[in-house]
């Protein structure tokens, strides 16, 4: 097997993939067709990308089009493979969950449609990353970015929906103009359209940094990165679960992907200062980011807002490892490159997941409000363990895969903090660690926050009430995510020794031999590269022998089940704890950040009887407010003196045309 | 690890030292507690009758916790003990040791933490929700700052593995003049009374008060699963002291401990452990509990203090 069948596989599914779309969205009752098709491509996707991650890159056009820039050409390489794989598991999980998920909206809307939009954003993300040259990936990226807007927007009767649609097909163009922007840049220094010749290529400083710049702001808008991120925590959870699934899981990686094809493989390295900005932002991302997950009620939104913060943590370790490759110290660079990497395709498995996991509480409740919910542990089990799995995954829980990640990004950050540079290098990197740091101790809280009070305590509305467990397939789609959290997390060196190859196709440095033995400044017999089994192993046998011990030396003891005690009451599901209660403290905490508001009206009743009250709290957007807000109303007073030209008679309209012919008349002589 | 059989014999003895001390040291904590406030107090013995009447009692669990709750002892229990192993006590090879296990120690303590909380929602009772939510809160904050303070010690000496980490800081007689290891120690000290839930920031002695963050969170809990958990705090407690010892203060653990001088360490080090118990109790008792809201300020003013000391090491 070389990299060309990889190639051959991926585009053939590729093609299957596009041409039963076509199929399911015109012919009645071919559904069924569409569901097999995504789970046999995104399988074929998964052994292209296996069989990618190992080979070297190979080129393949096909159709010359009218113009030599206009030619699709497609290649594969270590790095393509690993996105490849990436969007193979989650596209594979998401068709076996979407099963299930679509007969929802069976009696409602055409499912069919939306199982086809399924397979189209699945094989433009492919042909985004395989892409060889410049036209095939600005325009697979546009057909990538049309094809989710209009997932996103499938429930279009609700005004929330048209809203967050309209918002994310506005910001995402805004950033394939500066896409565009860097990509004819760097197409005109390396006198090609094709990536094939743009490896390391030789510009001038200015216009390098002008590339550098362009690529975060035109890939960090389709990231989330702080202040681009406004259309993520919007259009991410109004589409369809799975739909959202592969959006938070796999599309927002394309971004990352771009980020690294152009700065890391075509521009190499430049300045320190691009790290040090790049590293900012995504710790500026990932703080905001969790903090406002904290403040969310509904469930899917506070996972667009985790998303956020990962994208944060993700562009940290690409900052660090930048930093590094300033500061010529290529094997600590490559191993932050590849906890980059390994928590991308972590993320990509447990938000998944957690997005597969609140389709499913919604399904059978109909409701994302984490404050409505309560008690369902008992009629979903499935779903709320697989939901566990993911939370735990996503704290960076030892032994789930999550931990592994933030680890290598701690050792990575470490080596920064404590290589022989400049002073303030190490003192930004030991700031950098403790961003990463208290993210992670947010994660952890906004996590319980979400799992507890949906899954745990009493229902508290009658939603919560008629929760049931949801159908074979979707619980298949959960296990299989979750079982590869746990096989990733437990079994982490073989996967760096498969991404190996990719980091080492971006930078060209040698990795060590045993990428967790790199061991930093650290000699001696006594270090032994981490490994989860041995923590594991010693866990399990101190449980063992507690056991033991009250077993032989104890009494067999009775356990009784009895009401919790609620000072003397009985206990009410109004009395059990919501997520807006849950997470008071930090609302008070970071008030000026994520700026609280609650206002109380009476609905119902006199001023001195009333009858109902409406309570409405809500935190706001700390870039909407203090960005977004001034820009719009800015436009907006420019654009109200401006109408006052405009007042609709065709006399001072061929007076304009006068005016204007007599200017210019003057100008030209 | 070193191959030699004897050394994992001693490694284990270690852990199982560390797990059988922390009750002890909680009880000798009550009694000066007790000393201070003029009472005569219970025995220093006391959290031993404690646990065995604990394991020895039937249980009362909630119609509404679930299996997680049922779990949660154990896992507590578990992710301690994985931490234990990997801490130097009395000799300075751990029967973990690798590198970067200072982040697998901070998410171990995490991941009982975690499992701690959502057992406090799980039963419904909103006095665990609420003990849950502040514990989460005040961690979100605490993490960086031990973290950071962690990283004060381990940046000069270059390794995150903390056995090679004691180590060094033995053999490096010099640290003791330094400003830094003195800033260190006291941000280690506020992080020390964070994390074991005292005064000013929790108060261990309150059960169903609103000002309860730890405890709250057990109310539920009793029988052998309490007592599985109670322990578990001790002997985080004990923990902390211990990573305290080992960061600020390790002259005396044994580094290729054989015989009498192995004997010797684990004397020198229990009087140390005895010594900080004594003094966190007094200062328990010299500090009335602050209001919650101001606990970030305790916190933020320890993060300072290590930031000053890591940047002195750079620049001095």
């Amino acid at each position: 097997m070389s990299s060309s069948s990889a190639l051959d596989i991926a585009i053939l599914c590729v093609a299957i993939c596009l041409f039963v779309s076509f199929l399911v969205a015109t012919v009645k009752r071919l559904t069924v067709l569409g569901h097999v098709t995504g789970i046999l491509t995104s399988l074929g996707f998964v052994v292209s990308g296996l069989i990618g991650l190992f080979h070297p890159s190979t080129y393949v056009s096909i159709g010359h089009g009218a113009f030599a820039f206009t030619t699709l050409s497609f290649r594969m390489n270590a790095v393509a493979g690993f996105f490849v794989l990436l969007i193979g598991i989650v596209g594979l999980f998401a068709a076996v969950y979407g099963i299930g998920y679509v007969r929802e909206y069976n009696d409602r809307k055409s499912a069919s449609l939306l199982v086809s939009g399924v397979l189209i954003f699945i094989a433009t993300m492919v042909s985004v990353v395989l892409a060889g040259n410049v036209f095939t990936f600005l325009v697979s990226w546009e057909c990538m970015s049309v094809v989710s807007f209009l997932l996103v927007i499938y429930e279009h009767e609700q005004r929330e929906v048209q809203r967050a649609g309209f918002i994310y097909v506005v910001m995402t163009h805004i950033g394939t103009v500066f896409l565009t922007i860097s990509f004819l840049i760097l197409a005109y220094y390396s006198n090609s359209f094709s990536f094939q010749n743009m490896d390391a290529i030789q510009m001038p400083i200015g216009m390098k940094t002008l590339v550098f710049l362009f690529a975060l702001i035109g890939f960090g808008t389709k990231a989330g990165l702080v202040p681009l991120h406004i259309w993520l925590p919007r259009a991410h959870p109004v589409a369809p679960s799975h739909v959202s699934a592969l959006m938070s899981g796999v599309m927002i990686k394309m971004a990352m992907y771009g980020f690294i094809l152009v700065v890391f493989q075509y521009l190499k390295s430049g300045p320190i200062w691009w790290g040090v900005l790049v590293a900012c932002v995504g710790a500026v991302t990932a703080l905001l980011g969790i903090l406002h997950a904290l403040g969310q009620r509904d469930q899917k939104r506070m996972l667009a807002y985790s998303s956020i913060e990962n994208m944060g943590i993700i562009f940290m370790g690409l900052g660090v490892s930048l930093i590094l490759m300033s500061l010529h110290e290529p094997t600590l660079a490559t191993f932050a490159l590849l906890a980059s990497l390994v928590h991308a395709f972590n993320h990509a498995l447990f938000k998944s997941l957690l997005f597969l996991g609140a389709g499913a509480v919604l399904s059978t409740t109909h409701t994302k409000d984490m404050d409505r919910l309560g008690g369902i542990i008992r009629s979903m089990p499935w779903t709320a363990a697989f939901t566990l799995v993911g939370a735990l995954s996503i704290c960076a829980m030892p032994p789930f895969n999550g931990f592994i990640g933030e680890w290598m990004l701690f050792q990575s950050v470490f080596g920064l903090a404590t290589s022989a540079h400049d002073p303030w290098v190490n003192v930004f990197a030991v700031l950098i660690i403790g961003a990463l740091t208290m993210t992670g101790a947010l994660v952890a809280m906004a996590f319980v926050r979400s799992f507890g009070t949906t899954f745990l305590a009493l229902p508290r509305s009658e939603y919560a009430q008629k929760a049931h467990e949801v159908d074979v397939s979707m619980r298949i789609g959960m296990a299989g995510l979750a079982g590869l959290c746990i096989l990733t997390g437990v079994f982490s060196s073989r996967l760096f020794e498969m991404f190996g190859h990719t980091v080492q196709e971006i930078t060209g440095a040698q990795l060590a031999k045993n990428p967790m033995g790199l061991a930093f400044y650290n000699l001696g017999s006594t270090s032994a590269h981490l490994s989860i089994l041995p923590v594991l192993f010693t866990s399990v046998a101190a449980l063992i022998l507690l056991w033991l011990v009250i077993r032989l030396g104890g009494r067999r003891i009775s356990t009784v089940r009895e009401e919790t005690w609620a000072c003397g009451g009985t206990l009410t599901p109004m009395m059990t704890y919501t997520a807006s209660g849950y997470s008071k403290p930090i609302r008070i905490a970071f008030q000026k950040i994520i700026r609280p508001s609650r206002t109380l009206d009476r609905t119902e009743g006199s001023f001195y009887f009333p009858a109902k009250y409406a309570y409405i709290s809500k935190v706001s957007s700390f870039a909407e407010v203090y960005m977004y807000q001034p820009v719009v109303q800015a436009v907006l007073r420019t654009a109200r003196i401006v109408r006052g030209i405009q007042n609709g008679q065709v006399q001072s309209y061929l007076a304009y045309l006068f005016i204007t012919l007599i200017v210019v008349l003057l100008l030209v002589k | 690890m070193k191959a030699d059989e004897m050394y994992v014999i001693l490694e284990i003895v270690q852990i199982i030292f560390l797990i059988a001390v922390a009750p002890l040291i909680q009880g000798v904590v009550k009694k000066t507690k007790a000393l201070l406030q003029g009472r005569r107090g219970p025995s220093i013995w006391q959290p031993y009758y404690d646990l065995r009447k604990y394991m020895l009692k039937d249980e009362v669990v909630s119609v509404h916790a679930s299996w997680l709750f049922l779990i949660t002892p154990y896992v507590v229990f578990a992710s301690t003990i994985a931490v234990v192993a990997m801490i130097p006590v009395f000799m300075t090879d751990t029967l973990l040791s690798f590198t970067g296990q200072l982040v697998l120690v901070v998410y171990l303590f995490g991941m009982a933490r975690f499992f701690t909380a959502l057992s406090g929602i799980d039963t419904g009772s909103s006095f665990g929700a609420m003990g849950s939510s502040r514990d989460m809160f005040v961690s979100g904050l605490a993490e960086p700052v031990l973290f950071v303070t962690l990283l004060a010690v381990a940046l000069p000496l270059k390794t995150t593995n903390v056995t090679l980490l004691t180590n060094r800081v033995i053999a490096n007689h010099a640290l003791l003049l330094s400003p830094t290891f003195y800033l260190v120690f006291l941000a280690f000290f506020i992080l020390v009374v964070t994390e074991t839930g005292r005064i000013p920031v929790d108060n261990p002695d309150t059960h169903l008060e609103l000002t309860m963050i730890h405890e709250g969170m057990l109310l539920e809990y009793s029988g052998r699963r309490l007592g599985l958990m109670m322990w578990s705090a001790w002997i985080k407690q004990t923990l902390m002291f211990t990573l305290l010892i080992d960061f600020c203060g390790p002259w005396g653990i044994s580094r290729d401990g054989h015989g009498w001088i192995l004997i010797a360490s684990l004397a020198f080090l229990f009087l140390k452990l005895i010594i900080l118990a004594i003094v966190v109790a007094f200062v328990e008792m010299s500090y009335a509990k602050i209001r919650f809201f101001r606990i970030p300020r305790l916190l933020s003013a320890a993060f300072a203090l290590s930031m000053i000391a890591i940047v002195t090491e750079y620049l001095l």
